[in-house]
């Protein structure tokens, strides 16, 4: 490591406050721009899984109604 | 033949079906290659890549601003592209593409300038400097905010998918403005650190975490705009016959 310490990486000289605002604000953004991506596709595949099984159920009840007429 | 099986590769590549079944491998490339590449370019540059004998250790915030400023001008790139083949072919996909660019364009572009201002605050003495190159990178993300301002206003697909084609085909007038504006302008921005055609000035040390750093960002890139076209594509498929079949396919795995 380029450091002696941890606590010399936290610190970077004088510069710590920085770099480390930095880092953390590219993290948090990474994170997020994951977290909605993943969320929104997570919850476009449920609503789809909630329809198929609604579709289904519907098939089921109209054959069942079919049955005895 | 070759333009044959071409023609036909263009066209297949505008089916959202075909886009979808192609790309369910890509997504787990490229978000294993992000996590890897991001985690091990950032270990790099952090702790390991030596100070610069001039700024010291804010140097190192380097390895986020360049990947973030290069991203946020690749991702407009790529939506003026996108907006110019869906304006001149008519193809679906293309909207699909700028609507999966514009949130992470928009996120990147912001962390770009944000990272830029924290890392010119111990290097230049200031936050804000009005200068070519911050100006012109806060205008490109007043045309993201822009476009995503104007997809939300409209409510037919139609006309929503031409009009942020248009804008974002024009804006692309922007980036080689940012591009050249350390050498237009007098300016405290210092000039490119990396290029595809010159050797860097610096020692590869220094240099390498960046080149992990700029394709982890790309990686990372790729992953989220695919996750988020094929978002996209199951919403706009709902009751194709495909899509029902994914479902249960999915369902029973």
């Amino acid at each position: 490591m380029y450091f002696d310490s941890f606590g010399d990486l936290l610190q970077m000289g004088k510069h710590g406050f920085y770099v480390w605002t930095a880092y953390g604000a590219t993290g948090l953004v990474l994170l997020i721009s994951w977290l909605s991506a993943r969320g929104a596709f997570v919850k476009t595949a449920q609503r789809l899984q909630q329809q198929a099984e609604l579709a289904q159920r519907g098939d089921q009840s109209a054959q069942h109604r079919g049955d005895h007429t | 033949m070759l333009s044959a099986s071409l023609k036909r590769l263009w066209h297949k590549l505008g089916s959202p079906r075909w886009f979808f079944a192609l790309t369910e491998s890509w997504v787990k490339v490229a978000g294993w290659s992000a996590l890897v590449l991001l985690v091990w370019g950032t270990i790099w540059g952090l702790g390991f890549a030596p100070a610069d004998y001039q700024q010291g250790n804010s140097f190192r915030i380097m390895y986020v601003h360049v990947p973030a400023a290069m991203l946020a001008q690749s991702l407009y790139i790529g939506m003026g592209v996108a907006g110019f083949i869906g304006l001149v072919w008519r193809m679906k996909l293309t909207d699909v593409a700028i609507s999966a660019c514009l949130p992470l364009g928009m996120v990147i572009t912001a962390l770009a300038l944000f990272s830029g201002s924290v890392w010119g605050r111990p290097t230049w003495g200031s936050w804000w400097e009005w200068d070519g190159r911050t100006v012109s990178t806060l205008v490109l993300f007043f045309l993201y905010v822009g476009i995503y301002a104007l997809r939300e206003a409209i409510a037919d697909q139609e006309l929503r998918a031409r009009a942020s084609a248009l804008i974002a085909m024009v804006g692309t007038i922007n980036i080689p403005i940012i591009k050249y504006s350390v050498e237009w302008w007098n300016t405290l921005h210092q000039p490119a650190s990396f290029g595809l055609t010159q050797k860097p000035a610096m020692p590869s040390e220094m240099w390498l975490p960046l080149l992990v750093m700029v394709l982890g960002f790309y990686a990372f890139a790729g992953f989220i705009v695919l996750v988020r076209m094929r978002t996209e594509i199951l919403n706009r498929e709902l009751g194709a016959r495909w899509v029902r079949d994914w479902v249960q396919v999915r369902s029973e795995r």
